[in-house]
């Protein structure tokens, strides 16, 4: 199957699950969703457990409480958090299995999009990741936040390289035709 | 302020995405893009998300992260700001798990077009008065506008869509939601506000040929 169906498989899923309120069925497919990961399973199924503890336990934790005031349904939560998790888990895994790139060459203006905000991300977080430990190096840093003084130089130095990627990529397309103007 | 998976019924979300769909057709032609726009939207999503990665100090220990919304909205206009921000919550979504991929149309309605037009919006109203009065207020209310969104759409999530009274999904009401969420965002709008005004001043004396107005 090509990258771009199983986009559509995976939007699909997803809008499903939206209306599934079967804890048996949303842990049905999380199974289904680890064997599908494959060798990278654990990497994304830890992945995917992290990512949403934060909020799913302030939650989870915020509404045991409440249940001591009032009477509820405390089981509703171990539905919520499934489908939490059964979503996140699907996600992980199709960016884990697909190149997204190709997936999203339905549509040529949304993958050069893609494409070049992805490259531009990587570019200028490894800049900024780069700043910091410049920063820690030499002692100027309060632990990993950034004062006024820092960040202005931090910004030049962002805005200045994107700008000059920016018209430097457009002459790129200009020059390989891939863009009519 | 990103919601997560699994806590939008489908009720919210199928209109939310004709919504969004709408809005991000109508920002992409507004946009006009070609091979000149097209880098340079990319280029400020890039910029955007990488923004959100810069921790600000924050009373009392803590750090929280810049948005870059109504900066952005500023320097290159609400319509650019919204398309950008919406291809970095996108990427987010998908490739760090912040914010659902089913919550994403109520994440860019919110935080990447109420974010770029109340900033932009609020700029214009203030600018008359007050040129850092207006950009302190564009910084503050692309903050606080979405928050009221997202708390309203978390708290009606009981509403729409329980059985027998026991939520399927996002399980607290407005009643809750609206303290909880919009509290905390009046304080983090006040230090986006600040540092919104300092890095817009900054950035057009530093690129006076590109920002200037």
């Amino acid at each position: 199957m090509s990258d771009r169906a199983w986009l559509f498989v995976y939007l699909g899923a997803v809008v499903i699950l939206g209306f599934v309120h079967n804890e048996w069925i949303m842990f049905t497919c999380i199974i289904i969703t680890v064997a599908l990961g494959g060798g990278a399973r654990f990497k994304i199924f830890t992945k995917a457990l992290f990512v949403i503890a934060l909020f799913n336990i302030s939650i989870s934790l915020s509404y045991i409480i409440y249940s001591f005031f009032v009477d509820v349904d405390i089981f509703a939560l171990v539905l919520i958090n499934l489908r939490a998790f059964a979503i996140t888990l699907l996600t992980f895994t199709l960016v884990r299995r697909i190149n997204l790139h190709k997936a999203l060459e339905f549509n040529k203006i949304l993958a050069i999009l893609y494409g070049f905000t992805y490259a531009q991300i990587m570019l200028l977080k490894n800049m900024l990741y780069n700043y910091y430990d410049g920063l820690k190096s030499r002692g100027t840093t309060l632990k990993t936040s950034i004062t006024k003084k820092q960040l202005q130089p931090l910004l030049t130095t962002l805005f200045g390289t994107m700008l000059h990627k920016s018209s430097e990529q457009s002459m790129g397309l200009c020059s390989r035709g891939l863009i009519d103007d | 302020m990103h919601i997560p998976d699994g806590f939008i019924s489908p009720q919210t979300y199928i209109p939310a995405i004709a919504i969004s769909a709408s809005l991000l057709a109508l920002a992409y032609k507004k946009i006009e893009l070609d091979a000149e726009k097209i880098p340079l939207v990319a280029g400020v999503s890039a910029i955007s998300f990488v923004m959100m990665l810069i921790a600000i100090p924050f009373p009392g220990g803590t750090t929280m992260h810049l948005s870059g919304v109504a900066i952005i909205s500023l320097l290159f206009g609400p319509w650019i700001a919204f398309g950008s921000i919406s291809l970095v919550l996108l990427i987010q979504a998908l490739l760090f798990g912040e914010g659902g991929i089913t919550s994403y149309p109520i994440n860019i309605i919110a935080m990447a077009f109420v974010g770029s037009f109340s900033s932009f919006w609020f700029y214009r109203f203030f600018s008359s008065r007050s040129k850092n009065i207006a950009i302190f207020m564009a910084g503050w209310s692309s903050i606080f506008f979405p928050a009221i969104i997202i708390a309203v759409v978390l708290g009606i999530q009981p509403l729409v869509a329980s059985v027998d009274e026991t939520p399927l999904y996002f399980p607290f009401g407005l009643s809750v939601t609206i303290p909880s969420v919009v509290i905390p965002h009046i304080f983090i709008a006040i230090i986006e506000g600040l540092v919104t005004l300092s890095s817009v001043k900054f950035l057009r004396t530093q690129f006076r040929s590109v920002f200037g107005e």
